[in-house]
């Protein structure tokens, strides 16, 4: 004679399999998240974000969105905008140096390459987790890569 | 590939091979959404989430600490990532509210569920499972669909429990359920 607890389990793992599996669309989406995998850029974390910060909140509902992400001495900080649907990033690299940018989204890749003072813009990035990649045209230094991050 | 443990399939996973990456995806996919379900979170946002938390474990296939451990990194992560978002909207439902929240897109709309169910006995059982209390319900999916069976850490993490209460939980939910499928008019 089995559990009745065991069998309950059973039928409710059934069900939940049933109605609750995650969309098709996002395991392929997942699956597809491979491609991402960088092997020679260091990861940089974020380590602060404005919409996180309660003081920052109060201040004002509109301010402008602030995540900052660091890697050993290179500190990268993008300001989120809104436009329409789509997002703009405005980014800022620290110590200022030119680079080829990337911003990396779900469905591509969008370049926008900073200037001598580390500056680059990126429109019409769709919403979703974005990631910056950064490749400095100063020979030896490191490229780094943003940490995934939903804008 | 089907014998490979999942701090295996992390490893290969790591060096790229995609066919150890789907395996990874597909095997504790169900898990990540349940966590993110737990959250009441809108659509979007959960898409964003789920997205979010595959594409970081990209990022750290080789950092992870204890790859064996997999299960608990992505509820870690998948759990920290709606706390962010549900924080940075301003949204978050506290804990002692949970119960008394509004029907999830379930229970509301049951027309496309119901295409989803098929046969009664799964109808019954989503019925029954709707009517618990929220807690109830996160309690039950995630001990339900979580791989790893060697204790209920990931689940206290994930809904902010303390670990000694899930099985209590569980059993106690169990309870309910069962009453409710066993009453006359379901």
């Amino acid at each position: 004679m089995p559990d009745p607890d065991d069998v309950l389990h059973e039928r409710l793992r059934a069900m939940l399999d049933r109605t609750e599996a995650p969309p098709a669309h996002l395991v392929d989406a997942a699956k597809q998240s491979l491609v991402w995998r960088t092997v020679d850029a260091e990861l940089a974390e974020l380590v602060a974000d404005s919409a996180g910060d309660p003081a920052a909140a109060l201040r004002a509902h509109d301010a402008p969105h602030l995540l900052t992400f660091a890697a050993g001495d290179t500190v990268v900080v993008l300001e989120v905008g809104h436009d329409d649907q789509l997002r703009r990033v405005i980014g800022q690299i620290i110590s200022p140096a030119a680079a080829h940018v990337e911003v990396r989204h779900s469905g591509g890749v969008i370049s926008a390459d900073a200037d001598a003072d580390g500056r680059f813009r990126a429109s019409a990035v769709p919403p979703g987790p974005i990631s910056v990649s950064c490749r400095f045209d100063e020979p030896g230094r490191a490229p780094i890569v943003t940490s995934w991050v939903a804008i | 590939m089907a014998d490979l443990s999942v701090g295996e399939l992390v490893q290969h996973a790591a060096k790229g091979a995609q066919d150890a990456w789907d395996r990874l995806v597909d095997e504790h996919s169900a898990l990540v959404w349940a966590v993110i379900r737990s959250h009441r979170m809108p659509i979007g946002d959960a898409e964003d989430v789920f997205q979010t938390t595959w594409l970081r474990l990209v990022e750290n296939l080789e950092r992870i600490k204890d790859p064996e451990r997999l299960s608990s990194w992505l509820v870690t992560t998948a759990r920290r990532e709606c706390l962010w978002l549900l924080r940075r909207a301003g949204r978050e439902i506290p804990d002692d509210e949970i119960d008394h929240a509004v029907p999830d897109r379930d229970t509301a709309h049951p027309e496309p569920v119901d295409a989803l169910l098929g046969r009664e006995e799964h109808a019954e059982v989503h019925r029954a499972f709707g009517a618990l209390p929220q807690r109830c319900q996160n309690v039950l999916r995630l001990t339900v669909l979580a791989p790893d069976k060697s204790g209920y850490s990931d689940i206290a993490e994930a809904l902010g429990m303390p670990v000694g209460s899930i099985g209590p939980t569980r059993n106690r939910c169990l309870r309910h359920l069962r009453r409710l499928l066993d009453a006359p008019d379901g």
